[in-house]
């Protein structure tokens, strides 16, 4: 009996510290130095004022070199039709975008997120603020 | 009867004659036929082991980050790396959207895309292509996502063995 929790306090030593370190490398650090990458049809800016107003506590820098992690991304907009506007009466765009962060000194890809909007309320700025949103919770859930 | 017989195995010699040379003919010279290298095979039955190392190589539209995205969301236990170097597997593919035209709006009243996307990922210690996937969506609710999420999901399954 003894032997076996021996064997268990061993095991839980060596093995918290890799575990923790797996999840150290996964998350995102408040007031981490954040890059954006230009993206499409300018997402990025976007994405910089969706960051503002969602209160995301990363600090964006201009410079990819000080930068912690990057954000890179792909952003798609379809404009209402012709045939949107007369048959469906509709005058928005539908909107999907996809952001993936990558932690810049193991190139691991830390979290990713993907929207499709049909019919956005407020075009590119709804996408942006889903990312933004997204990107708060990654880092409060500190996992 | 007997000059007849003759001249037909004649006419029967020539024909095997001219066959024989065709055939050699075809065979280009000085290349032994040893060299021929025995088919490798494509797709093996290799698994994808947890946690292996995956570079998702750029595609058309960016499709790639709705696949790394899909990855996200469906907890596919593999690390997604940038950097090709790091990476012990390379997923790479194409991928088509076919926009909802007005004809589609006036009758159906739909304007959701139809997505095509396909996907192969590499070893790259072996180059062997351990698994490969295409999806088809007609009407797709989220469009490029949902498509990035098949294809996650499916990489999932291969992981768990349970890819029939």
């Amino acid at each position: 009996m003894k032997g076996l929790f021996s064997m268990v306090v061993m095991v839980s030593l060596f093995a918290a510290p890799v575990l923790s370190e797996e999840t150290a490398t996964k998350m995102i650090p408040a007031g981490s130095r954040v890059f954006i990458a230009p993206m499409e049809d300018g997402f990025h800016e976007y994405l910089k004022a969706a960051f503002q107003a969602k209160q995301v506590p990363l600090t964006i820098v201009d410079d990819n070199k000080t930068a912690e992690f990057e954000i890179s991304g792909h952003s798609e907009t379809q404009k209402a039709s012709t045939a949107k506007k007369v048959f469906l009466w509709d005058w928005r765009s539908n909107e999907q975008a996809s952001i993936r962060v990558t932690n810049v000194k193991t190139s691991e890809v830390v979290f990713a997120y993907a929207v499709n909007k049909v019919s956005s309320a407020h075009g590119k700025k709804s996408t942006a603020e889903a990312c933004a949103k997204h990107v708060k919770e990654k880092i409060e859930s500190r996992r | 009867m007997k000059t007849t017989k003759a001249v037909a195995k004649l006419v029967l010699l020539l024909f095997l004659f001219v066959i024989a040379h065709s055939v050699r003919a075809q065979v280009p010279a000085g290349v032994p036929q040893q060299n021929v290298a025995p088919p490798t095979p494509i797709i093996t039955n290799e698994s994808l082991p947890r946690g292996a190392r995956l570079y998702v190589a750029p595609i058309q539209n960016g499709f790639e980050t709705y696949i790394i995205a899909g990855i996200e969301k469906k907890k596919v236990p593999v690390v997604v790396v940038t950097d090709r170097d790091k990476a012990d597997y390379e997923l790479t593919g194409v991928s088509e959207t076919d926009k909802a035209g007005w004809a589609k709006m006036l009758f159906f009243g739909s304007q959701q895309t139809n997505e095509t996307a396909s996907i192969k990922v590499v070893n790259l210690t072996t180059s062997n292509v351990v698994f490969a996937y295409s999806v088809n969506k007609m009407n797709s609710v989220r469009g490029k996502q949902s498509a990035g999420e098949a294809v996650a999901k499916h990489i999932n399954e291969k992981i768990e063995n349970r890819y029939h």
